[in-house]
């Protein structure tokens, strides 16, 4: 086999698509085959396919639709997180609402894409995810600062001081750029915060689930 | 709790069936072997007797004296209404009684070692003489001593070695109150005190016990009163014990030392009180109130009570005028029981019955110690009240103690009872908030419904419709088309934002907004300056008031971006007393704010989204920028 285009590969970002919705499937790869560094590496439409695509060769950032047509996004996230632990996940969403991206996160995405984006749009959330950037609402930072106020649980799932002050800015309406200089760190740091702040979102949703599955019996210790 | 109640019960009834069946068998003196049973008697009287004078020691046979031969016991009647009376039984009318007993020589032998006397009753002394020599002689100096004690006295041996023995007994007692003898027992000193004691114990001995006993329980029962006034039982019980033992003292106490008027006046009235005591204690079974007869019963005893004081106003010895006293007594009696035994019928109550029982069986015993006290029955009989009494006493002990024990366990009950009522009044809390929060949200519900109705219609749905209308006319390019659609979808965001949940924080709000357009604003180039300063909560934000400013913002963004060819916009907020201001800068082309059409329609589509908010707006445009603000009352009513 020659190895130019493995080369090449390698360098790029692989892409993988699991999407029912053949329009915006479509505006994705056109958006994908735009740019130079990004690749779509494999495409599914239904839950099923989803999950068997996870035995075949690791992507460096999964698009998931949480309305598939045979099951829910949420389960393909959660196997993903399970079989490619280096993959980034990112959810698909019309709309971006609250509800649906803070459950997608808590499964284990760490960014979403509105369907309604334009195609460098697309290509650039890609690469801002891939470079450690995760995108968050004011609603959701509100509701992640009720959620893990700090001592609230067990360190691992609380938010730190800092972790905090971001949330709030963002809140208030203020941009990672604007973070930057309010706070007087580098935008990477911001970054590493949003993305711990997920991963304590993670943790905590798993510990409340577990909680609860104690509170009902469900489980020994 | 109330097995023990009806174990008492069935002792009470146990009690009074004893008292009952003593009536009829009032003889406790069965004559024991060896003894000499003495019923013939010659009897006489001399006038004026002397009540205190120490007797003779030897006597002759008095052959002046008129006799007659009487059959023992014997009596010399007492008048129930003494026409005349005194304070001093000591000097009044007096009168001596002589009886003389012969005792067939066959039977006189050395065995008759002992006389025993089960009764005499005279309001003087008795002396008894064995063939003239005097043998026994008492030491009464008061009225009571000598109604209800058995005499037992020692026959010297001189009196029967010469096989013949005349018994001779003078009493000395007051002509109104009379006296009377009882049948005269002759025989060895060991059996005769054995029925002189089996005597004392019945009429002396028992009195005195009950009494103590219940004077002991009667003083728990007042302890009982005073921590729980409310207890009225209790206190009624503490009076009876009092009230029943003042009156059996004279069953067994000589009263020598004590005024012999004054314990005349608390032996009678005590028996009057016990009656009005029971009457209210029967109240507490029945429920059943009698007012005016309350009153006539307190009334009556206090005024008697009052009157009989033995000071200057009632000269007389109330022990005078005592068989009158008891048989208005006995009548008072009568009235009660026959009303207890109507109300207990009435209202059907067993303990009320059970008291009822035990006041007639009383009524008949008082009626018998009447008769006795009056020698109009066997003067060998024993006074039975005080042993009846007991019956009463019992009835009064059961109420009481389930009243405690009640009270006992009420108090138990009352912890958990508690808590019970509690966690009813906590539940009933709870529904009663889970009602008014459900009401509440389907309230809201139908109000968020009927917005969301007209949003629709008046939004998304005309604007939808009058562009399918153009389309199907053919009159829209595909451009003018997206830029429609795209207007909806927007607007579609927007109505999904506002139905976030942001509680009352404004600046969650507009941070949703830039976050929303910030990659529009980055396309066109625009650089964003987000100036918010913090700014008081707003109480009045809701979904619909949310829709609407949001709306303003993002109509007033994409007309920069559309028509103001701006570099930068700058968002700011503050609060001014009491109204907060949202600013939105650009330093773009501006335009004439009183005319153009299009300009004028738009703020007037501002300032009307505005007024629905209960806010304001101002538009400042210069050739160098346009500045809008929108004013928010802080507080809204």
């Amino acid at each position: 086999m020659d190895e130019t285009p493995n080369r090449n590969a390698a360098a790029r970002i692989r892409t993988a698509l699991v999407e029912d919705d053949a329009r915006f499937r479509a505006a994705f790869a056109a958006a994908i085959a735009g740019s130079n560094d990004l690749v779509l590496q494999a495409q599914a439409t239904t839950l099923q396919e989803g999950l068997a695509l996870l035995a075949g060769p690791v992507a460096d950032v999964l698009l998931v639709d949480l309305g598939l047509p045979d099951g829910s996004g949420i389960d393909l996230i959660k196997a993903t997180r399970t079989a490619w632990p280096t993959c980034d996940i990112m959810v698909s969403s019309v709309f971006g609402d609250e509800s649906h991206v803070l459950r997608s996160i808590e499964a284990g995405a760490v960014g979403y894409l509105l369907k309604d984006s334009e195609p460098e749009r697309i290509v650039e959330q890609v690469r801002s995810l891939r470079a450690g950037g995760s995108p968050i609402s004011p609603l959701i930072a509100r509701q992640v600062l009720a959620r893990l106020r700090p001592a609230s649980g067990p360190v691992e799932s609380s938010l730190s001081a800092r972790e905090s002050e971001v949330l709030n800015y963002i809140t208030k309406g203020f941009s990672y750029d604007d973070i930057v200089r309010l706070l007087q760190v580098s935008r990477p740091t911001v970054m590493t915060y949003v993305r711990r702040i997920y991963a304590k979102l993670q943790v905590n949703s798993k510990t409340e689930a577990v909680y609860e599955a104690r509170k009902l019996g469900l489980t020994r210790d | 709790m109330k097995r023990a109640s009806w174990a008492l019960r069935a002792i009470s009834l146990l009690l009074a069936y004893a008292g009952l069946s003593s009536c009829t068998s009032i003889e406790p003196d069965a004559a024991p072997r060896g003894t000499i049973h003495l019923i013939d008697a010659e009897f006489a009287t001399s006038t004026p007797g002397d009540i205190v004078a120490m007797p003779p020691k030897t006597i002759g046979p008095l052959p002046s004296l008129s006799w007659t031969r009487v059959s023992l016991p014997n009596a010399l009647p007492r008048v129930v209404v003494p026409s005349r009376g005194g304070s001093d039984f000591k000097k009044m009318e007096s009168i001596t009684m002589w009886y003389r007993i012969e005792v067939p020589s066959s039977q006189v032998t050395a065995e008759l070692t002992a006389l025993y006397l089960p009764r005499w009753h005279t309001w003087g002394n008795l002396a008894i003489y064995a063939n003239g020599a005097l043998i026994y002689s008492s030491v009464q100096e008061g009225i009571f001593g000598a109604f209800n004690d058995p005499l037992l006295a020692r026959v010297p041996v001189e009196s029967t070695v010469q096989r013949t023995l005349q018994l001779l007994v003078r009493m000395d007692s007051v002509r109104a109150t009379g006296g009377a003898l009882s049948t005269v027992w002759l025989g060895p000193v060991t059996e005769l005190r054995r029925m002189f004691d089996t005597r004392r114990l019945l009429q002396n001995l028992v009195p005195q016990i009950t009494s103590s006993i219940f004077l002991v329980l009667g003083g728990f029962a007042l302890g009982f009163w005073i921590r729980r006034r409310h207890e009225i039982t209790q206190l009624l019980f503490f009076v009876l014990s009092v009230l029943f033992y003042l009156r059996n003292l004279h069953y067994y106490i000589d009263n020598s030392w004590f005024p012999d008027d004054w314990f005349s006046w608390i032996t009678v009235n005590s028996l009057g009180w016990i009656d009005v005591v029971v009457y209210f204690f029967a109240y507490s079974l029945h429920r059943q109130r009698f007012r005016i007869l309350d009153r006539l019963l307190i009334g009556a005893m206090t005024a008697a009570s009052f009157v009989t004081l033995p000071l200057r106003g009632f000269e007389n010895s109330l022990a005078l005028f005592s068989p009158l006293a008891y048989l208005i007594f006995t009548a008072v009696s009568f009235t009660v029981t026959i009303l207890l035994t109507v109300v207990s019928w009435r209202v059907r109550s067993l303990e009320c019955g059970a008291l009822a029982i035990v006041l007639w069986l009383n009524l008949g015993l008082g009626v018998h110690d009447w008769l006795l006290q009056n020698w109009r029955t066997d003067v060998e009989s024993i006074y039975l009240l005080p042993i009846g009494v007991v019956a009463l006493f019992a009835m009064f002990l059961t109420t009481v103690l389930r009243r405690y024990l009640a009270a006992l366990s009420a108090n138990e009950k009352a912890a958990t009872l508690l808590e019970v009522r509690l966690s009813d009044r906590e539940r009933e809390l709870r529904e009663s908030y889970d009602k008014l929060r459900d009401v509440e949200q389907a309230q809201l519900l139908s109000e968020e419904r009927q917005r969301l109705m007209r949003e629709m219609h008046d939004g998304l749905g005309s604007a939808l419709m009058s562009s399918l209308v153009a389309v199907e006319r053919g009159q829209m390019q595909p451009g003018d088309i997206a830029q429609v659609l795209r207007e909806c979808v927007d607007d579609l965001k927007l109505t999904i934002d506002s139905l976030e949940p942001v509680g009352d924080d404004l600046l969650v709000l507009l941070a949703t907004l830039r976050y929303r357009l910030e990659p529009r604003l980055e396309a066109a180039g625009v650089k964003l300056s987000w100036e918010v300063q913090p700014v008081p909560t707003l109480a009045w934000l809701n979904p619909g008031s949310a829709l609407q400013i949001l709306r303003m913002l993002q109509e007033i963004l994409t007309n920069i971006l559309k028509h103001a060819r701006a570099h930068s916009i700058r968002v700011g907020t503050l609060a001014r007393e009491n109204k907060i201001v949202i600013e939105v800068t650009d330093d773009g082309v501006g335009f004439d704010v009183s005319a153009g059409r299009n300009a004028g329609r738009g703020l007037k589509n501002l300032q009307r989204r505005a007024a629905d908010i209960g806010g304001e707006v101002e538009i400042e445009s210069r050739s160098n920028g346009t500045s809008v603000r929108i004013y928010l009352q802080i507080l809204r009513k």
